[in-house]
Parts: structure tokens; sequence; C-alpha cells
């Protein structure tokens, strides 16, 4: 019994009544005796509901949910909850389109056979729901790749134009992708861009470590009209009392940073921004290193309207063989 | 002979509660949270009887076993989960007696449309409310629980499969693990909304 209970759509009868009376009570009873039982039970509840709120339960399961389940202040209340996590999910789809977008996701379907759980998901699925799951994703994908695009459009354009109204700054930048072959290897064009932006302009800023420390431009001191603002951050720097000052133009679009990390034995990282109150702003891509050297720097770069005045943290995260370790907080205060 | 005292007469000492605590743990500190849980499932387990009192019943569940421990009644090899599923069971049978005597009790437990009606512009106000409580219990969640229960909830049939199977990557864990670990966030973001919303 305990063999079939394991089993996603035995929990969905459960749930809904579905089932013959003596295996209700073999169930009822592994719900308060069975740790693992009583674990999937919440799974397959929160799934069950989740799919009622999205409408894709099927016309017998929605059936059975109204006569079976929902009832009753703390079943509806369950729904709502569900019902505001989905309207979350909408206002703030950020994670999902990183996901789809880093690619990573894409063709699971090996391992997602091995495993159950979504496996027994199949019994939400009819073939039309599923043809619309497709057609869904499809219309994800476009839409991520169409913003992507956008953006990139929009930021080769203002480095265009500052190319432009500055030659000598273009030339710098120009310098600076050439160095930026030489870089490791970053997953990300615009990223490289940037880190080339901020390598130009290494030199310059290990020379000033003053406190408050303003961003260098690419351009600093060159011209007025600065959109990309780029500054290090050190280990040496961490710590209370010794916060790194930024002072950001307000023209700033985009913002280019340096992280030089302590020694260690990563060669893939991750860097997330967090703001004051510990909220994820911005994850970046997984940043590979080539270089084998015990000194790295990694260079990132992002919307410099993620930035509000106040203190933020980067964490850097080292990747090995899909594990994560967080390997330091770099907090930095902006000043606008 | 000393007589007993009668069951109904009978309360609940702290001295009962903290032998309670002590035998629901088998040895194990929990700080009352192995008490919590097995009261979280038996709540859970009234309902899923259409019980009108899923506290009550809880309650009633717990303090006759807290009673039994007092009276010596429970063997030493007794497993604490299923003593309270045998007593649960009792009180269960207990309810639906009680029920059957009052007709109109049995009705309302068989309307699957009971419960208070809310009218349209409260019912959304309420909504609102409950996605304010909810952002403001996610700022509370650790960043990477947050990203957790984002992540994993986001997305339609198969996004939703490949977002999981690509957060469950990214965090070094088995789907399965990633799906247990989900869903206590998702437990405890949930009575956090409901805390919120009674506030």
């Amino acid at each position: 019994m305990k063999e079939n209970a394991d089993d996603f759509r035995v929990i969905t009868d459960y749930l809904l009544k579905a089932l013959p009376e003596e295996e209700l009570e073999q169930l009822d009873e592994l719900s308060v005796t069975d740790d693992e039982f009583v674990a999937k039970l919440r799974m397959v509840e929160n799934e069950l509901i989740d799919s009622y709120v999205r409408g894709n339960l099927t016309e017998k399961r929605l059936e059975q949910f109204k006569a079976a389940y929902l009832y009753g202040a703390d079943r509806r209340q369950k729904v709502d909850f569900a019902h505001a996590l989905q309207a979350f999910g909408k206002k703030h789809p950020l994670p999902l389109l990183e996901k789809v977008q880093s690619g990573k996701s894409i063709n699971p379907q090996p391992e997602m056979t091995a495993h159950r759980w979504f496996e027994l998901w199949e019994v939400f699925r009819t073939p039309r729901l599923a043809q619309f799951g497709f057609a869904m994703a499809a219309l994800v994908l476009l839409i991520v790749g169409g913003l992507l695009a956008i953006e990139n459009i929009r930021h080769r354009r203002q480095l265009s134009q500052e190319r432009v109204s500055n030659s000598a700054a273009a030339q710098q930048t120009h310098e600076a992708q050439r160095d930026a072959e030489r870089q490791p290897e970053s997953n990300s064009t615009r990223e490289k861009e940037l880190a080339s932006n901020s390598n130009a302009n290494e030199k310059e800023q290990h020379s000033e470590s003053k406190t408050p420390v303003g961003p260098h431009s690419i351009s600093s001191g060159a011209r007025r009209n600065v959109s990309i603002s780029s500054f290090v951050l050190t280990p040496q720097m961490r710590g209370p009392g010794e916060i790194k000052i930024v002072t950001l133009p307000a023209h700033t679009s985009v913002v280019a940073i340096k992280v030089q990390l302590e020694p260690n034995q990563y060669s893939s990282y991750q860097v997330v921004l967090l703001n004051e109150s510990n909220r994820s702003l911005w994850r970046s891509n997984t940043i590979n290193m080539r270089e084998k050297t015990d000194y790295k720097n990694l260079s990132i770069s992002f919307p410099a309207a993620l930035l509000k005045q106040g203190t933020h943290v980067l964490q850097v995260y080292g990747i090995d063989r899909g594990q994560s370790e967080l390997l330091g907080d770099y907090p930095f205060r902006v000043m606008k | 002979m000393q007589r007993a005292e009668p069951k109904k007469n009978w309360v609940l000492t702290t001295e009962a509660f903290d032998r309670l605590l002590t035998w629901l743990d088998e040895g194990r500190a929990s700080n009352g949270e192995r008490y919590l849980e097995m009261r979280r499932r038996l709540v859970a387990y009234f309902y899923r009887k259409n019980c009108s009192t899923p506290d009550e019943l809880a309650d009633e569940t717990l303090n006759r076993v807290a009673r039994r421990l007092t009276e010596q009644a429970i063997d030493q090899d007794e497993n604490p989960a299923k003593y309270c599923y045998i007593v649960a069971r009792f009180v269960f049978l207990e309810y639906l007696r009680g029920s059957q005597k009052n007709e109109l009790a049995l009705n309302e437990l068989r309307n699957p449309q009971r419960g208070v009606v809310i009218a349209g512009n409260d019912e959304n106000a309420l909504k609102e409310h409950m996605l304010g409580c909810l952002e403001k219990c996610l700022d509370a969640l650790e960043p990477l629980n947050r990203e957790i229960i984002v992540r994993y909830y986001l997305g339609e049939e198969r996004s939703k499969i490949e977002n999981r199977h690509a957060l469950a990557e990214s965090l070094g864990l088995t789907t399965n693990a990633l799906a247990i670990r989900a869903c206590r966030i998702r437990d405890k973001l949930e009575s956090c909304v409901e805390n919120c919303i009674d506030e």
C-alpha cells in the first residue's frame, strides 16, 4: 500500500476522496504516522491547488476538486494563497525569464524521466494542455529573446553614441575590447564589453583608494555625458567601517564592477546583487574563468537603475559540479 | 483506592504537557517542533474528514494522549505518531456520533459551499491585502529561500518543470530534495501570510 501511496495519482485521488474507503483509511493513517508520505502529501496538495488556480485541471478533476476539496475557510485560504503566489509570479517574472534565458533549462528530458514526481505530473496534462504548454514556452522564449535583443541594441547604441561623441573614449573602448579577447570567458557579450571598459581603467582605479570613492566611467574626466560607471571591489575593502562608497552620476545607465576575489579553487562563479533588505536584485549568469592564477577578477555589469541610494551587497558564489558555495560578500554604499 | 479523575474534568497541566512534548520527541530535543508537526497533521486529518472543528479535535486528541501518558497507560515501545492516530480515530468516531445527533450540523458538513460569502469589492481588497502580505513575507525570507520559492512555483506546465529542473541543478540538489525544500518554505510562507492577514 505504501508503494502505491507514493504515487502522485493515488495521493491526488486520496485528497479528492476518489479512493475506496479501505484505501482512504490506510492513507489516513500514513498521513499522520509517515514522515515521507506527509511530505509528499503536502507537495501534491500544493500542486493540486496551483493547478486549480491556473485552470489546468481536467474536467473530471475539477469536478472532484470542487466537490471534495474546495470547502472551509482553511482550504479557501490555501487557494487564495496560491492565487497570490501566481499574481506575484506574474508581477515579478524575472527569475523565470533568467532561467529560460540561461539555456540551462532547455531539454531537461533525460533527467526528468528519472524523477518520479514530475513524471507523475502527467496526470494533469492532457495532450491539448501539453501543446498549449509548449506554445506558451515558445512564446516566453520569443519574448525573452526579443527583450534581450532590444536591450542589447539599446546598450550598443549607447556605446556607439559615446564613441561618436568622444573619439578619445572610443579609442579607449576599442583598446579595451581587444584586451577583452585575452580576458577570461564570460557568457555575456555585453559583460565582456563592460568588463573590458573597467579593465581599461583598472590602473587608475587602483591608484585611487580614498573613501568616498567615486565610480570610474569609461571617460571619466574626458566628457560629461557618462553612461557607464565602473568601480572595483576588493576583499581588503570589506568589513565594518570599510564599506566602499560609490557615487553614481544621475545619467549613469550601466554599472560595471570588477570584483577581486581571494584565492580559491573555483573556475566558475555566480554573482548576486542584494539590496539593503537582502532582497536579490540581480543575478549574473555563470561566469567561467580559464586563468589559473591565484588572484582572479570577476567583471560584471548590470543596469544602474537597480541601484538605489543606500547599501548593497554583491555575493560571489563559487560553482563546481552544480554545487555552489558563498565565497564572499562585497558591500558598497551608493550615493546618488 | 483513590478514584480516577473523570475524563471530562481532566485538565492539561504544565507537567503533563512537558511529558507529552518529551514523548513526541522520541529522544530528540525538537524544541516543541514535533508537537506542532503532529498537531498540524491531526488538523489536516480532521479537515480531510470534513470535520467542522479540526483544530479543536486535534487539541482534544493531543489532550487525551497527554492524559494517557500521565496515567502511564502507554507502553514505552509505542510509536507516538501511531498512537496519536489511533486516538484521533476514536475522537473522529465520537465526533461523527455527535454530529449525527445534530442534523443541522451534518447538513452543514455536506454543503461544500459553506462559509462566509464575501462581497466582490471586499474580496478584491482581501486579495490585494494578501498579495501585500505575501510580498512582505517574501521579503522576510532568507534570499536563497526567496529565490527558491519564487522560481519553484513560477511558470506554466513544461516551463515550470524546466524551471524547477534548472533550479535544482543550480543549487546542486536533486529535484526531489528541491521539491521537499520548496514545500517547507511554502508552508512557512503560508503561515506568515496567514498571521499577516490576521494582524
